[in-house]
């Protein structure tokens, strides 16, 4: 029996604390010594933050140095539900502010209760961030971010493209040279403290960011806008399903104006249907119809199994190929072979292709470009379809003379024109004239034609437009294009297309493609109409060749009226030294 | 006081003590200037008063009240016990129905002191509880040699009620400093060991009643977020996971006094009272620990090398309820600041910010030094 002053039991308490603070040192040594780097870690990771630096994205400017796409400062609106004392209050006065549903944004504040950081509305408007200010609610803040706008709205939307929120490129030139434009972040380290509020850091790591670079488009925006103006008047009165236009610079292969309708504003692209924005003029294949004859017949006159003058019988408008008939929209008896393009036979240009063979038929279209990309540097680009030699039929050899069983793009088919006009030459179309650094240094500058191959000698070429392809439009089918001011050389198109694998006899891609002046094409234009529905005729020189005329007619005037006034001001400058030029007038002083 | 108690007085004063004791609050003080006005490298983010200075007003209060507890002879008191016990048992329950707590919270600790329309102060009557309570059970087990079975029931039923009343304000940090009370003086009183140990086991058994009658909602969320913090990451799992970084981070020599990102950036709450051990983790490292914990343990020493010296029972008995007390105090704070024991209100004795902290902590040193220089001879039967 233990008496009341036997030291034994105080003994026994003071082992047991003993035991009791030791077991704590224990747990001492385990988190400060075996386990420190990995806590200090976690202090590390918890109070120092990498926050990005935006880079500012690039421009997009025309070969004038005309701003077509730029990022400006926006706002966006985000809060710190941990902050919000009242969630359903704020939801309201939000809501009421940024014109939103009420309980979409309680159940959003209520879904971030725990969080401190939600996004509430993306680069609002101004005045939206003026009230937005003034209603001074807890937890609620503006951010600048920012927007990318473009000035001209719908104007050469599908050649832009657009961006996301977070300024990624989704389409057209965005997205194709988004790498370029989009720049590197920066980032510096900052404190945070245990109220997730900024602290500022001693010794943070700071990376600046690297801005985009700028992108300089072979697009003039003027001549743009005489494109759209015709594709706009084209479109009303003919309700197509689309049409498409192009102008290019046959010698460089610049391509000065693309666009088409339907069309779309890239500052509101959430708006439209995807099919609104799509690129028809690279991602979109047809059969071109009669406007692909001159390709064939101007293979058959560089290699001398044609003479212009020579007549070919075109059967009365009857021409039996082993079990099928070929008819002509007119009859003709005898056609000189010229005729056979100016007054569009189809017997003719099939028994011209008879005369050509597969093999040789095929070589040269695919050196015109057919059959394969143009690689003009625009995201998903079609090929279009050309039959291999080999697989070639009786039909094939007189079908692909008049522009079937054979699809195309309208960038295809405009650079291929080109070879025609310019002299013989494949040139590869281009649609990015120079890349300038965020400093205005050139970075990339393509001004000489990328020339792939000789197609043709410069006579066969010269005979097409100065007098095949003159005389369509002077008295065959392309007579509407034919005006006063300037001479141009044209061949239309009226493609049937094919419904359900027949080809529709109401359903056309009319289209008109045309060079000039002839004397020395300096432009070709293509206008493309899907599926004309309305007036009395429906032919590509009715729909498509009065508006290719009217736009070659306003840009060479327009070119004629530039370098008038730009050799005025050379002349200028030599006498008076004129200030130094910037990065991007220097590499659009260059005429086009 | 004659000349010759004078000198008796400072003869048994236990000097190493007093020393421990002051060593701890001048750490303490250091500490709380880190934790509440030094601007460290981080800089810019302190609480806007330093509360070092209030604490050694504190001090210096407390220790005047430390040497006036000395005066009196601590067995004058003995005849007052139960009444004095039965006195605070009756303010706990008055505290129950008219009891105040922090701002908005339905918690009644604290019985506000009124003079006309102004507070002075606010009482807390379950901290007095704890003195009453050593007392009292120091008087019940005095002269019982070995007491028998029904009398360890009788001792668990005066320490019982009282802790469930404090369970009911509810203050789960102080009660649980009731729970090892009992254990500790009926051990030191000579009670049978089979009686102690069976007590401890149907308290353990009575853990699932206790989980899910007495433990409010928000307790027992606590408790869940000790064993397993990152599932309740941003809530009540914070500050476990907060102060263990701040002490792992601090390895073996600490980060630097001023220097611990995880008390300047204010990742930890109640860093200058209840988590200013693992602010000293945090800065001073596993060694600042080691010390720490070293001077806690020459306290104990201390009190039962007085407790061993004194030879009359209810002193006795009383320096040991005392030492466990704090001991307890000292154990679950440190505890709650590793995370080997779940959050609970509870200072840490001399070092946590708090004046009734440091004056509580005081008288409870100023009782064991009492008994210590206040010898009683005992013609004991078994002396010497």
């Amino acid at each position: 029996m233990q008496s009341l002053h036997d030291s034994t039991r105080l003994r026994l308490l003071l082992v047991f604390s003993i035991l009791a603070f030791a077991g704590l040192w224990g747990r001492l040594f385990h988190l400060q010594a075996l386990k420190h780097s990995k806590f200090e870690s976690l202090a590390t990771s918890q109070h120092s933050v990498k926050v990005p630096i935006p880079a500012e994205r690039g421009r997009i400017y025309d070969r004038k140095g005309e701003i077509l796409a730029m990022s400006v400062p926006g706002c966006s609106v985000f809060a710190n539900p941990r902050e919000i004392e009242d969630l359903a209050a704020t939801a309201s006065a939000l809501a009421a502010v940024l014109d939103v549903d009420q309980d979409q944004m309680y159940r959003l504040f209520c879904n971030f209760s725990e969080k401190h950081f939600v996004w509430v509305r993306r680069l609002i408007s101004p005045q939206q961030e003026a009230a937005v200010r003034a209603a001074r609610l807890d937890g609620v803040y503006l951010r600048e971010e920012p927007k990318r706008l473009f000035p001209n709205g719908t104007l050469a939307a599908h050649i832009l493209g657009f961006s996301g929120i977070d300024q990624g490129g989704l389409s057209g030139i965005e997205f194709a040279l988004d790498s370029r434009l989009k720049g590197v972040d920066g980032s510096r380290e900052e404190g945070r403290d245990g109220l997730a509020r900024g602290i500022c850091s001693p010794a943070g790591d700071f990376s600046p960011a690297v801005n985009g670079n700028s992108v300089v488009l072979t697009i003039d925006t003027n001549i743009q806008d005489f494109l759209e103006t015709a594709l706009d008047r084209c479109a009303q009165q003919y309700s197509p399903l689309s049409v498409t236009g192009i102008v290019m610079d046959p010698n460089s292969g610049d391509i000065l104006a693309l666009s088409q309708r339907p069309t779309f504003n890239p500052n509101s692209f959430a708006d439209y249907k995807p099919e609104d924005y799509r690129l028809r003029a690279v991602t979109d294949t047809f059969e071109p119809g009669s406007m692909f004859k001159p390709f064939v017949f101007a293979a058959a006159l560089e290699e001398n199994l044609i003479r212009l003058d020579e007549n070919i019988f075109c059967g009365n408008g009857v021409y039996k190929i082993s079990k099928r008939i070929l008819h002509d929209h007119h009859p003709y008896g005898d056609l000189t072979a010229e005729e056979c393009i100016v007054k569009s036979s189809n017997i003719g240009m099939a028994k011209i292709g008879q005369r050509l063979g597969p093999y040789k038929a095929c070589s040269f279209l695919s050196a015109f470009g057919f059959g394969r990309t143009t690689g003009v540097g625009f995201p998903s680009e079609a090929a279009g379809s050309l039959t291999p030699p080999q697989k070639w039929t009786d039909y094939t050899v007189t079908s692909v003379p008049m522009g079937h069983e054979v699809s195309v793009t309208a960038v295809q088919i405009a650079s291929a024109f080109c070879a025609v006009a310019n002299g013989g030459y494949a040139v590869r179309p281009r649609i990015v004239r120079g890349i300038l650094a965020p400093d205005g240094t050139v970075l990339e500058k393509h001004i000489e034609p990328e020339i792939i191959r000789q197609v043709m000698s410069p006579e066969t070429s010269k005979v097409m437009i100065s007098r095949v392809l003159r005389k369509v439009v002077t008295e065959g089918t392309g007579r509407l294009a034919d005006i006063d001011e300037y001479e141009i050389a044209g061949k239309t198109g009226t493609a049937q297309k094919l419904v359900d694998g027949v080809y529709s006899h109401n359903k056309y891609v009319s289209s008109f493609i045309a060079a000039g002046p002839i004397q020395d094409p300096r432009l070709v234009v293509l206008i493309v109409v899907n599926e004309p529905s309305r007036g009395a005729s429906l032919y590509g020189g009715t729909v498509a060749a009065p508006h290719c005329a009217e736009v070659l007619k306003a840009t060479l005037d327009y070119m004629y009226i530039d370098e008038r006034r730009r050799s005025r001001t050379v002349h200028m400058a030599s006498t008076q030294a004129a200030p130094a030029r910037s990065g991007i007038q220097r590499t659009t002083h260059n005429a086009p | 006081m004659s000349m010759e108690s004078a000198r008796k007085t400072f003869a048994s004063f236990d000097y190493l003590l007093f020393g421990a004791v002051l060593a701890l609050v001048a750490i303490g003080i250091t500490f709380i200037h880190s934790a509440s006005a030094r601007s460290g490298e981080w800089g810019q983010i302190t609480l806007p008063v330093d509360y070092a200075e209030l604490q050694l007003r504190w001090t210096v209060i407390s220790v005047g009240v430390f040497f006036i507890i000395l005066v009196p002879r601590y067995t004058r008191i003995r005849s007052f016990t139960f009444a004095f016990y039965i006195a605070v048992l009756i303010l706990l329950v008055i505290t129950l129905f008219y009891g105040v707590g922090p701002e908005r919270s339905p918690v009644k600790r604290w019985l506000p002191i009124r003079i006309g329309s102004h507070d002075i102060a606010d009482f807390q009557p379950s901290q007095l509880m704890q003195v009453a309570l050593v007392l009292a059970l120091a008087k019940y087990l005095m002269f019982r040699k070995s007491p028998a079975f029904r009398e360890v029931i009788a001792v668990f039923l005066l320490a019982g009620v009282p802790m469930l009343l404090v369970l009911k304000q509810p203050d789960l940090g102080t009660a649980l400093l009731f729970a090892p009370l009992p254990f500790a003086m009926l051990v030191a009183a000579g009670a049978r060991l089979r009686y102690i140990v069976s007590f401890a086991v149907a308290g353990l058994a009575s853990a699932p009643v206790f989980w899910s009658f007495v433990m409010k909602p928000y307790q027992k969320l606590r408790f869940l977020a000790w064993l397993d913090p990152y599932k309740f990451e941003k809530t009540e799992g914070w500050q476990y996971i907060q102060s263990r970084i701040a002490v792992g981070s601090g390895g073996l020599f600490g980060r630097g006094l001023g220097q611990g990102t995880q008390n300047n950036l204010n990742y930890l709450s109640e860093r200058h009272t209840d988590f200013i051990f693992s602010v000293i983790l945090e800065e001073s490292g596993l060694i600042g620990g080691l010390v720490i914990i070293a001077l806690y343990i020459v306290i104990i020493l201390c009190g039962l090398g007085i407790a061993a010296r004194t030879r009359e029972p209810f002193g006795r008995l009383v320096v040991v309820g005392v030492v466990s007390l704090l001991a307890t105090q000292v154990f679950v704070n440190m505890g709650m600041n590793v995370g080997l024991m779940p959050i609970t209100g509870l200072t840490l004795p001399f070092i946590s910010y708090g004046g009734s902290s440091l004056l509580a902590s005081f008288i409870a040193v100023g009782i064991m030094m009492n008994v210590a220089v206040h010898p009683v001879v005992v013609l004991s039967r078994d002396a010497f």
